[in-house]
């Protein structure tokens, strides 16, 4: 059987981070303001002031490596939409500006989900949604995908692996060089593998009463703690701060 | 009188995506506390029997379904899965595609969780169903952070603690090492004696079954073809009819000298190699010479995969050095290094990616060589690995033994001095390891070096005349005598 290693790593980050303190409430409020805020906000310098809150979130919750395997690879794929967009948008100064902000916001997105799965499990999921009153319906296929990330991240890196060793090299000019052989070559096995792995995890969970309609009870409560209004506080005001930023540059303020 | 456990009447199933139908006629009935094994070939059609039973075929996976089914005296196919899944736990084939939380105690909590019960109750079913499976001092340990027979211990304890009288264990230990294997099976005998569970197994690797199950039910295309006490497993007409490994196999491994006349094609030279996390091999010495076959065996996560990474150049030593046919493997480029030595990783899934099984193989010729013509070559390849009759089917479609054939014809294309393959037998029957050695003997009859990373006897003794162990990040080369190192092998 393969190594578990690259996942264990993954996850263990949450393990011995500051972020440990905060609860799946908190990392929701940070995961959907950002996100929010990366189309909300247009200029270059908020937007990769954005950025920079995302990398100091990573650095603290010490899952940097995880971090850099997910968006390297995100950049990679949005790096391919530009230079698709190239062949459909004639004006260099428009495609600039619209690639610039297809890199910036794919970069933080990514972050801030690759973050949020990275230093929640599942079950804290579960409790925070259902503390949030959420409907089952709507439980059921986010904690499936937030326990299927690492998983595909795994395949990605095996699948990664496997061209190499056929003796293809997986770099950002080899893929412009033979575009369709990459799309091909790292696509079809993802969409087996993943197709594969959700339909194994979420049978595991059907097999474990996952789709009981009664209401779910808890061996443990989710704690919120001072850290967390800390935190919340603080991203509230960077936000604010941003956007009121955002509208000065733009002249909308 | 008392009900039976199970109880299956004419039952027929055919999936969704399929115009073959995967049960046909299906009659079965399983005392309690029995002790069942249901075996033979892949896609038999016993991993579809264990998921009508639990509910999952129709609710989940959908299909056309007929017959009849009681489970616990209740039918399957009417109550809803989540009904089901309270009196029939199942452990699936993967471990880490079970486990949904990050520790043990959350991961055992999560059924009973579901079922809405009161924290008092879930608190004592934990330790409970931990103890069970004698896990109860890693309770707060990270998930992740168990090894792979404690991580099936939990698949076990997470079905346990939602009561389940009866038990299904789809092909459970077919990713384990035979110490796990044993500890897993005096498991199964514990949970049958002191819980009066249920047992239902689902496999084909039927080794030291023989001691543990009450009864054998034998499937092939969908059907029941025979049945029989634990005796049958020792018939080796019954065995090699239904594909099944284990019980009849006792080869000895025939020992070949290093052929040190010959070419080095691989050196390691006090090779170091560390992962954060903490595991390493350390002070690698061996050389390896053209044309010999060698195994690379040891316990579950004792570095057999990270060796084989190590001699592709996929991973770099951290000190000393690995040669590939005279190239420092940290130094060569992939393209140089993967035309040396082609290596089949565990998962054909992932390697495979082109529209038939001839282009798959064709491809791998063309980026070894490119703009030689290849046809005929690819033809003498597919033929070699006896699927030239399945050249135009997509890879995807066919069976995870004719998937792996596939692999290694794709590796042969390029040409290599050296073909490592890692664990190719996973969950693999005996037709399709038959299949595959014949293969691999043809390849070693042509002078092609193989080295195998594996803990499956069957393929190692009849293929391998060289025996590394690795051990504690140690690479011990066993020099004509395997008797320390047997607790390593079993046949899959």
């Amino acid at each position: 059987m393969s190594s578990p290693r690259g996942l264990s790593g993954l996850f263990r980050s949450r393990e011995s981070s500051p972020v440990r303190f905060l609860s799946v409430e908190t990392k929701m409020f940070h995961l959907a303001s950002v996100i929010i805020l990366s189309f909300v906000v247009r200029s270059a310098g908020c937007l990769f002031l954005l950025f920079l809150s995302t990398f100091a979130y990573s650095f603290f919750a010490r899952s940097l490596r995880a971090h850099f395997f997910i968006v390297k690879r995100m950049i990679f794929f949005a790096a391919v939409s530009v230079a698709l967009l190239a062949v459909v948008i004639r004006e260099p100064a428009y495609l600039a500006g619209t690639a610039v902000r297809i890199l910036a916001r794919v970069f933080i997105m990514s972050s801030a989900g690759i973050l949020f799965a990275a230093t929640t499990s599942p079950t804290e999921l579960i409790r925070a949604l259902d503390t949030l009153r959420a409907p089952k319906t709507l439980i059921f296929p986010i904690t499936v995908a937030v326990r299927f990330i690492p998983a595909i991240v795994r395949e990605t890196g095996e699948i990664a692996d496997s061209l190499k060793l056929k003796g293809i090299s997986v770099g950002f000019f080899d893929f412009l060089r033979h575009p369709g052989i990459y799309y091909r070559a790292i696509f079809m096995p993802l969409v087996i593998r993943s197709i594969s792995i959700s339909d194994e995890l979420a049978a595991a969970a059907e097999a474990r009463c996952f789709g009981s309609p009664l209401k779910r009870t808890f061996l443990r409560r989710n704690k919120v703690s001072a850290g967390d209004f800390i935190f919340v506080s603080a991203m509230t005001l960077f936000l604010i701060g941003l956007i009121i930023l955002d509208g000065k540059i733009r002249g909308v303020f | 009188m008392t009900l039976p456990a199970v109880k299956v009447e004419n039952l027929s199933y055919r999936y969704p995506s399929s115009q073959a139908p995967a049960l046909k006629g299906v009659n079965l009935e399983i005392g309690r506390g029995e002790t069942v094994l249901i075996a033979g070939r892949s896609g038999c059609g016993k991993t579809t029997l264990a998921r009508c039973l639990n509910g999952l075929i129709p609710h989940f996976h959908g299909g056309e379904i007929s017959g009849k089914i009681l489970v616990n005296g209740a039918n399957p196919l009417t109550l809803p899965v989540w009904k089901t899944a309270s009196s029939v736990g199942m452990i699936f084939q993967n471990p880490e595609s079970q486990i949904f939380t990050l520790v043990v105690e959350d991961e055992v909590a999560f059924g009973p969780e579901n079922l809405a019960l009161p924290r008092t109750e879930i608190s004592k079913r934990v330790d409970w169903a931990i103890a069970a499976v004698g896990l109860s001092r890693l309770k707060k340990k990270h998930v992740f952070e168990l090894s792979d027979g404690q991580k099936q211990r939990l698949a076990v304890a997470s079905a346990l603690s939602c009561l389940p009288d009866i038990l299904i264990f789809d092909e459970a230990t077919s990713n384990l090492d035979k110490k796990a294997r044993e500890d897993f099976l005096v498991l199964l005998t514990e949970l049958k004696r002191r819980w009066g569970k249920t047992i239902i197994l689902i496999d084909h690797r039927v080794s030291g079954l023989e001691n543990v199950v009450d009864r054998v039910v034998l499937m092939e295309n969908g059907s029941i073809a025979a049945s029989g006490g634990r005796s049958i497993l020792s018939d080796d007409r019954i065995v090699r009819k239904f594909g099944l490994r284990g019980c009849v196999f006792e080869g000895n491994p025939v020992f070949s000298p290093p052929k040190s006349a010959g070419e080095e094609i691989i050196e390691a030279r006090s090779a170091s190699f560390g992962y954060a996390g903490g595991f390493a091999l350390n002070n690698v010495n061996f050389s390896i010479y053209r044309g010999e076959s060698v195994a690379i065996t040891g316990g579950n996560g004792s570095g057999k995969t990270t060796l084989l990474k190590l001699i592709a150049g996929l991973l770099k030593p951290g000190a000393g050095s690995i040669r590939l046919l005279e190239r420092d493997t940290r130094k060569g480029r992939w393209n140089e290094l993967s035309r040396v030595a082609s290596v089949v990783l565990q998962n054909p899934d992932r390697q495979i990616f082109m529209n038939s099984v001839y282009e798959e193989v064709a491809f791998s010729r063309r980026i070894a060589d490119p703009g030689k013509p290849s046809e005929e070559m690819v033809e003498k390849i597919l033929f070699r690995m006896g699927i030239s009759e399945i050249k135009n089917r997509h890879p995807h479609s066919l069976s995870q033994g004719e998937k792996q054939r596939v692999t290694v014809a794709s590796a042969i294309a390029k040409r290599p001095d050296v073909l490592l393959l890692d664990e190719p037998t996973s969950g693999m029957d005996g037709y399709h390891l038959g299949l595959l050695i014949e293969s691999l003997a043809k390849l070693k009859k042509d002078g092609l070096t193989i080295i195998i990373a594996s803990h499956d006897a069957e393929l190692l003794f009849k293929l391998c005349g060289r025996f590394f162990v690795i051990e504690n990040g140690k690479v011990y080369e066993t020099g004509g005598s395997l008797s320390n190192h047997m607790k390593f092998f079993c046949s899959q």
